[in-house]
């Protein structure tokens, strides 16, 4: 459709896009590799109950961070130029042009979170052989042919493209930069840090199970399932219930206000 | 071939944001083939009534069409109404270039009428510069282009001499004119008159979200000139306390001229000549466009009964 | 005089800038509300049962204790004095490293004279755990010292060979002496437990805190407690009467565990000496958690509104290019930026105080509901000096953020890349303790602006928390906070002073 081409070409024509997409998958890589580098096979007790391909990307709590802004400034920075009176000229109806934003920012997460992922298990296999976490400890190196590892990889991708659209949808609508990237990082890394404060295990366990960047994130886990708070496609389907609330409520604040 | 006539026509069109009423009842048609002047003070409702015809805003009652239809219900807008509302709504870190590609993108135009647009503006070599550097005037010239691109038959312009040097100014005044005379419609709105009085054919004058006048320019200057006169003296003064003695509204209009207003023209040379003040021109005055777009706008201004006198009358 | 004419009307101009965006004053006011509403929140969310604890007993000043020992003792009325001698002492060592459950645990020390193994001389308020004491003992690492009350303690002499202690009661004060010989006496210090009855234990004891293990970082982090035991042998007993003397042990053990030594202690009396193993604590015994940190978990939320603030002050003047009216209006560009961070900062310095103490107003009521009482968690009062300087640097904390959000807008000069910036400063160490618990550096604490957490803590961390802003102390947290506003303010009045507008 033209308007998700025109979306494209606008996305595309910032510097900012590359910027900020090179930012998610250096930062993410590169936590995941001091992560894992920290590791010590020989401190870890027996059973070891490490898990390395989420340990490797675990960076993507801090890396995320890049991705949402670039996905709140694609709506907010419309707002702050006041370029939207320019698209909503081009295309005057609604519908379409939250269409395209969506579309494009959903590719952009997409291709963003497989080289996120490509390039966290990429260091993390380089590194954790050399840490003692060899196939005879009961540690194969990093690999996408094991079923769990690959679930979490595409977990992540998913859930680095759930978190942009999470992102668009907060800007849709509060359509201001600051207000938008507050709620959006506050949404994000609030609840895990009230759940540190808590002490109750029980209300502890609720908050990480609706808690969307701990959720989203059960996906990643390949070992001790069991331990985790929540399912790990339940967890995606927490995140997604989120991401569905923001994008509808930020659609029909856009179809129904005026465009200033 | 053209199956509509472009125009743009508004038919009672009522806004109101919170509690001002920003356009009330306005209704007017611009018409192809002439230059429509849209004047009126600041906060009259210019620009929103621009954003209601464009669709950016929802009017609460009546209607705004372009070429027959209402803009939201057009399929590629750009290629039918072209409009520059606000030059500087450009993201600072896209290059000029890419700001003209991605609103041919969205209409399905070509990448090629991108570069003719730049050239025909005169900004084919800032092409790849960001348009966070660009000066108001070549700001301006951008959106320019961008109501260009699609080649429409109908134009809208906000404002477009803003920040022009002389240049562009005589520039513009020889492109809307083309524009005109190749048979599209064009509206344009601006607060400086002298630029309108030269190239506009119709005006709308507009005051308190209202059509106060509608009308060509020839008519609303001859109504703001008619009976009125200008003298050309170098004894200002003493023609000035004479004239006004005799009961007319004396104006200054220069060192050595006053526009003598509720005399009628051989009365006034009679007073002279008969006091001996020396004169060397009596003429009909010619209003200028400031000078009508004064006496309508002031009596829409003030809170006064009489606020759409057209009539130069006593004052 | 002029420049502070001109100051002020800075100041009066920065404040009316502040003041008439009406988007941020609703987001100051949503500041509080937020961190009183999830202050309160989080709180109906807490519960703790820890007061159902056996050790958890009350202590005579209300404070959580421990008090498990092996008391050789008999009643004595009225004033009195204890003169024993400590023939030989041996605490036990225990290992630094174990197994347990196939993990690996590492012994944690804690540097509290009260977490020494023991052995002296007690005078105390019948035999029941949590009563007032006061006693004069030599420890393991720490010489001669004298406590009383779970709470006080006096340092004596270093210790080493033989030891004499005495302690000398007159009415409501206990005095505790020591020697070397028997015969030249040095006060240590002079104690007045609470309400000492007329009637009292006097006696001497052997105590031996247990040791705490935690796993290293890289996993989860748990904390194990195995008992030890120390045995000391008395000689040269002058009491006050020749009555026999009752050898029990006071208090609850700390672990369950059976280790291969003798239960709770024992006694071997002969001729004059008596050779004492005892095993426990006599000593203050604070749980981990701290109340009035748990009672600001909405600070976090209100922060988040004020760095937003904060940077929006900064970056709205460049974006419309008022910054250049401002400056051609006022050419010191210092002072201008100046004016900006006191108007802020004072501004969010009230906001946070406002939100400390709602939180707490409403917060703690809840948590007293839920299980915070005593005597694990003593009534935090508003006056207490711990709670007021609480409110004071939690407020002062959120203010600094807010400047450094200003500093760092002004020096980006970007809306979204200022907050993320300001926000990722105060929550990295909170990332890498959701990947790897237990496992946050202290550096992180002291470099980033997550270390002015530790300014909610009330009360200093036990050996046992994991979290990580438990690691430096509030003071070091608003130092490390201070350091970041003037870095970042001089850094950008430097630029304002070298770049154009």
């Amino acid at each position: 459709m033209r308007a998700i081409y025109a979306e494209w070409t606008k996305l595309r024509s910032l510097p900012s896009t590359g910027w900020l997409v090179l930012a998610t998958v250096a930062v993410t890589a590169g936590l995941g590799l001091a992560v894992t580098a920290s590791l010590d096979y020989s401190h870890c007790g027996t059973p070891c109950t490490l898990d390395p391909p989420k340990l490797s990307l675990a960076g993507v709590r801090l890396g995320q961070v890049a991705i949402v802004t670039l996905a709140v400034l694609t709506v907010t920075a419309e707002y702050s130029t006041r370029t939207i009176q320019l698209t909503l000229t081009a295309v005057p109806r609604r519908f379409p042009v939250v269409l395209g934003k969506l579309a494009v920012l959903s590719a952009l997460g997409v291709a963003t979170g497989i080289l996120t992922v490509a390039g966290a298990l990429v260091a993390g296999r380089t590194v954790l052989p050399g840490n003692g976490f060899t196939a005879a400890h009961g540690f194969p190196p990093l690999s996408l042919a094991d079923d769990l590892t690959r679930r979490a990889a595409l977990g992540t991708v998913i859930y680095l493209t759930l978190v942009a659209l999470l992102g668009a949808g907060l800007g849709l609508l509060l359509r201001d930069t600051a207000g938008a990237l507050t709620a959006a990082l506050a949404l994000l890394y609030g609840s895990p840090v009230v759940a540190m404060f808590i002490t109750d295990p029980k209300w502890q366990h609720r908050v990480h199970r609706f808690s969307p960047m701990d959720a989203g994130l059960a996906i990643q886990s390949t070992r001790n399932l069991a331990t985790e708070h929540i399912g790990p496609w339940a967890g995606l389907g927490v995140l997604s219930a989120y991401t569905a609330a923001t994008v509808l409520a930020g659609l029909v604040v856009f179809q129904l206000r005026d465009a200033r | 071939m053209r199956v509509v006539e472009p125009t743009i026509e508004v038919r009672a069109l009522r806004k109101r944001y919170r509690t001002t009423v920003a356009v009330d009842g306005l209704s007017f048609t611009v018409r192809a083939g002439e230059v429509t002047g849209f004047i009126g003070p600041n906060g009259a409702g210019k620009s929103t009534t621009m954003r209601l015809i464009l669709g950016l805003d929802a009017p609460d009652e009546g209607e705004a069409l372009v070429n027959g239809r209402p803009y939201r219900s057009l399929r590629t807008p750009l290629t039918e109404v072209g409009a520059l509302l606000d030059a500087s709504a450009l993201h600072p870190g896209r290059r000029a270039r890419d700001h003209l590609l991605w609103l041919a993108h969205s209409n399905g135009i070509g990448k090629r009428r991108v570069s003719e647009v730049l050239d025909q503006v005169g900004l084919a070599a800032a092409a790849r510069r960001r348009a966070g550097g660009f000066s108001l005037g070549m700001q301006q010239r951008l959106g320019i282009a961008a109501a260009l691109l699609g080649d429409p038959p109908v134009f809208m312009f906000d404002e477009p001499v803003n920040g022009l040097d002389p240049d562009g100014i005589v520039w513009i005044r020889g492109l809307l004119r083309s524009l005109a005379t190749e048979g599209r419609a064009v509206l344009v709105s601006s607060h400086l008159m002298g630029e309108l009085e030269d190239t506009a054919d119709h005006l709308i004058v507009i005051g308190r979200g209202r059509v106060v006048a509608d009308t060509t320019v020839a008519m609303l200057l001859a109504a703001a000139s008619k009976d009125r006169f200008e003298v050309v003296t170098a004894e200002r003064a003493r023609a000035t306390t004479l004239l006004a003695g005799a009961g007319a509204t004396i104006a200054v209009a220069g060192t050595e001229a006053v526009v003598v207003d509720g005399l009628p023209g051989d009365r006034v040379s009679a007073l002279l000549t008969g006091a001996g003040v020396p004169f060397s021109e009596l003429r009909r005055h010619r209003a200028s466009l400031e000078e009508a777009y004064m006496d309508l706008t002031r009596g829409v201004i003030e809170f006064g009964p009489d606020a759409a006198g057209m009539d130069g009358g006593a004052r | 005089m002029n420049a502070r004419e001109t100051f002020r009307g800075l100041l009066l101009a920065e404040w009316t800038k502040l003041r008439s965006v009406r988007r941020w004053v609703i987001t100051l006011v949503g500041a509080v509300v937020l961190t009183i509403g999830l202050s309160y929140l989080a709180a109906s969310g807490n519960k703790t049962d820890i007061n159902r604890d056996p050790h958890m007993i009350g202590g005579p000043l209300g404070k959580p204790v421990a008090d498990a020992f092996y008391f050789v003792h008999q009643p004595v009325t009225g004033d009195t004095t204890i003169t024993v001698r400590v023939a030989s002492f041996t605490p036990q060592t225990d290992r630094a490293v174990r197994e347990m459950g196939g993990q690996q645990f590492v012994r944690l020390d804690d540097p509290s004279p009260f977490a020494q193994p023991a052995a002296g001389i007690m005078i105390k308020d019948g035999t029941r755990p949590g009563s007032s004491y006061a006693a004069v003992l030599l420890t393991a690492a720490q010489g001669v010292r004298m406590q009383w009350d779970f709470d006080a303690d006096r340092a004596g002499s270093a210790g080493g060979g033989t030891q004499w202690l005495r302690l000398v009661r007159s009415g409501g004060t206990i005095t505790g002496y020591e020697s070397a010989d028997g015969v030249t006496w040095t006060k240590i210090g002079v104690a007045t437990p609470q309400q000492l009855p007329s009637t009292v234990e006097v006696g001497f004891y052997v105590a031996s805190p247990p040791s705490v293990y935690t796993t290293r970082g890289g996993g989860s982090s748990s904390v194990g407690m195995r008992p030890t035991w120390a045995s000391a042998t008395f000689d040269n007993v002058q009491a006050a009467t020749a009555a026999a003397w009752r050898a029990e042990p006071v208090g609850v053990p700390m672990s369950e565990e059976k280790q291969g030594g003798p239960d709770r202690g024992a006694m071997t009396a002969a001729s004059g000496s008596y050779t004492v193993t005892g095993s426990g604590k006599v000593g203050p015994n604070p749980p981990d958690d701290d109340m009035v940190e748990a009672a600001l978990i909405g600070v976090i939320a209100g922060l988040l509104a004020l760095i937003a603030v904060g940077v929006l002050f900064a970056t709205s003047e460049y974006r419309r290019g008022m910054i250049r009216t401002t400056f051609t209006a006022l050419p010191r560009r210092g002072r201008v930026l100046a004016a900006k961070a006191v108007v802020l900062g004072a501004t969010s310095f009230l906001v946070g105080l406002v939100g400390a103490v709602g939180s707490l107003l409403l917060a703690i009521p809840v948590l007293r509901r839920q299980g915070f009482t005593s005597p694990a968690f003593p009534e935090p009062s508003l006056t207490d000096g711990a709670v007021l300087r609480t409110i004071l640097l939690t407020a002062a904390f959120m203010a600094g953020v807010t400047v450094v959000g200003l500093a760092i807008g002004v020096l980006l000069r970007h809306t979204a890349a200022a907050i993320t910036v300001t926000v990722v400063l105060v929550i990295l160490p909170l990332i890498v303790g959701m990947i790897l618990p237990g496992s946050s550096p202290k550096w992180l604490m002291y470099t980033t602006l997550a270390g002015g957490m530790a300014t909610q803590r009330a009360k200093p961390p036990t050996i046992t928390l994991a979290e990580p802003w438990a690691l430096i102390g509030p003071w070091a947290g608003i130092g490390v906070i201070a350091a970041w506003v003037a870095g970042t303010l001089g850094l950008a009045w430097w630029q304002q002073r070298t770049r154009d507008a």
